[in-house]
């Protein structure tokens, strides 16, 4: 069968889900194939291929253009739609919209081969395990499958079939993997423990590659791929003490590349803070996400107190690790005062680029939940934004309250980088949004996550594009 | 480049880029892609039921291996 995936645009940010899974396709003799959305002439190119099954990897935020996508390509080609990803698998109601033929929840490699496979078998889609499915007889689903053990066993994800589709974005120097799948944390606002519903409990139990396999394939990617930087993706990246130390060992000797991973503060100590810098660690994520710990530990459910956060940012930098901070402006139950207290402690713990989001009501989780049902939010998922930069959703006590944290978010960062002008950024949230706040916030994301946090070569086009994007992106 | 020159750069570009946005997109529509992207949700004065508490979330233990 011929198997096409369609993403709406390819960024320098691998696409992990589809990575992940052509291999498995490609194995039981399938075609896969890759497009962009943004492509011109789509239709043309889709008619070209001709498609068996089109597969979508959907984000909450994206799925009404995903939908839209999809009908306007089965108004001239017949082919079966899969929807996959986050948003289907914490919104499965979206089988139930027009065009839509299966929806996949959960890790997919299996669950999507299965599929493939019962479809050229049978000539129609078939309810597997993870899988739902319009039939004649109404909507047919089956529980997911257990998750998979040994991550190890997993093939390389298929890196070619996304540099083929994008030539440009092969020769961008940062490459993207993952170490470990799970969280045994239950932060409200994650999708993480609603996955762990999902699994019944198996998801919090992390699993973790071997050092050894990892290294395979972060080299075997360094030998034929331009590779300056390496980006750990995962929630959190793995801090056992044995893990990390054979990690630092098999990383600084095969590969030596500076690195970035994703931590929670509460997790770090001398000892593994060493062992990452022996590794080669050079900037880190960790989420702050609020200044106020009475809303981070009894909204958000983040036990961490303060006095914490500022040590682990202290240890962190006395041995040289750059930091970039989360943080969620607009929390149900928040307001422009908790806020300001973010942007307090943030300017306490100099992080060198603190970027902030506007918190978004993601089906699913606990805090979306407790939002709608609270009437901080009418549950209205299809009026949320590709983007978490753009506004807040939700319902504060004034419209003005509202526009001051929208305004925040884009002025946070400068703001923590320069404390003494808090006082102007005061007076500059109440005035309306503008594209100057906007522009200024995309700015300085572009120059300081480049320049600090993801340090590498840059063309020209690349550098254009990123401007492009701030004057006509949202 | 220091870090105080690379705030002066972002804040400098980032007015300028602004400006340029804000004329350009009074110039010409906005760009559509299919069809549609999520149509912008009402904005609310209504005020919110502040007196809510968290008491209510699910908050479970986290299973450190």
């Amino acid at each position: 069968m011929r198997i096409l995936f369609i993403v709406a645009k390819l960024q320098s940010v691998e696409p992990f889900g589809v990575m992940c899974l052509a291999p498995h396709l490609t194995k039981d003799g399938h075609s896969v194939h890759l497009l962009e959305a943004e492509t011109p002439g789509l239709r043309h190119q889709v008619e070209a291929c001709r498609p068996d099954v089109i597969g979508y990897s959907v984000c909450t935020g994206s799925q009404s253009y995903y939908l839209a996508l999809n009908r306007f390509l089965k108004a001239s080609c017949s082919f079966v739609s899969v929807f996959g990803g986050p948003h289907p698998t914490f919104f499965p109601q979206i089988i139930q919209e027009p065009g839509v033929d299966a929806i996949c929840l959960g890790e997919g490699e299996h669950a999507f081969a299965e599929f493939c496979r019962e479809l050229e078998r049978s000539g129609r889609p078939q309810v597997v395990r993870n899988f739902a499915v319009k039939t004649q007889d109404g909507i047919a689903s089956l529980p997911p499958r257990p998750l998979i053990a040994d991550l190890d066993g997993l093939p390389f994800p298929d890196r070619e079939l996304y540099y083929r589709t994008s030539p440009d974005i092969r020769e961008h120097p940062v490459r993207s993997f993952l170490a470990s799948r799970g969280c045994p944390f239950a932060c409200t606002y994650c999708f993480n423990p609603a996955m762990d519903d999902l699994y019944e409990g198996a998801w919090r139990h992390v699993r973790v590659r071997s050092p050894a396999g990892l290294v395979d394939e972060i080299a075997s990617v360094k030998s034929n791929y331009p590779t300056e930087f390496v980006a750990f993706r995962e929630s959190i990246f793995p801090l056992d003490t044995e893990w990390l130390a054979e990690f630092a060992d098999e990383y600084s000797r095969r590969v030596g590349l500076p690195f970035y991973c994703h931590l929670r503060l509460d997790l770090l100590t001398k000892e593994n803070v060493t062992l990452l810098t022996k590794a080669g660690c050079y900037s880190v994520n960790v989420g702050i996400e609020t200044g106020n710990e009475t809303l981070r530990r009894d909204l958000l459910g983040r036990r961490m107190s303060n006095p914490r956060l500022l040590s682990s940012c202290r240890l962190l930098k006395e041995h040289g690790i750059r930091i970039l901070s989360n943080n969620m402006l607009g929390l149900p139950g928040g307001s422009y005062q908790s806020d300001m207290e973010t942007l307090k402690l943030n300017q306490a713990c100099q992080p060198d680029y603190a970027l902030a989001m506007l918190w978004q009501p993601y089906p699913g989780t606990a805090l979306a939940r407790y939002a709608e049902t609270h009437g901080f939010f009418d549950g209205n998922y299809e009026a949320l934004d590709f983007s978490y930069y753009h506004r807040s959703h939700i319902r504060f006590g004034s419209s003005q309250e509202k526009r001051r944290i929208e305004n925040l978010q884009k002025l946070f960062a400068v703001a923590v980088l320069l404390p003494k002008w808090t006082w102007l950024v005061r007076l500059l949230t109440r005035l309306p949004p503008n594209p100057v706040f906007r522009a200024i916030f995309r700015t300085g994301y572009l120059i300081f996550h480049q320049t600090e946090i993801f340090p590498h070569r840059k063309r020209v086009s690349e550098w254009l594009a990123d401007f492009h994007h701030i004057i006509y992106g949202r | 480049m220091t870090r105080q020159w690379k705030i002066l750069i972002s804040v400098l570009l980032g007015v300028v880029l602004g400006v340029v946005s804000y004329v350009l997109g009074s110039l010409t529509p906005r760009r559509q892609l299919v069809t549609t992207t999520a149509q912008p949700a009402m904005e609310s004065s209504e005020a919110a039921p502040f007196a809510a508490t968290a008491e209510d979330l699910p908050i479970r233990e986290p299973v450190l291996e």
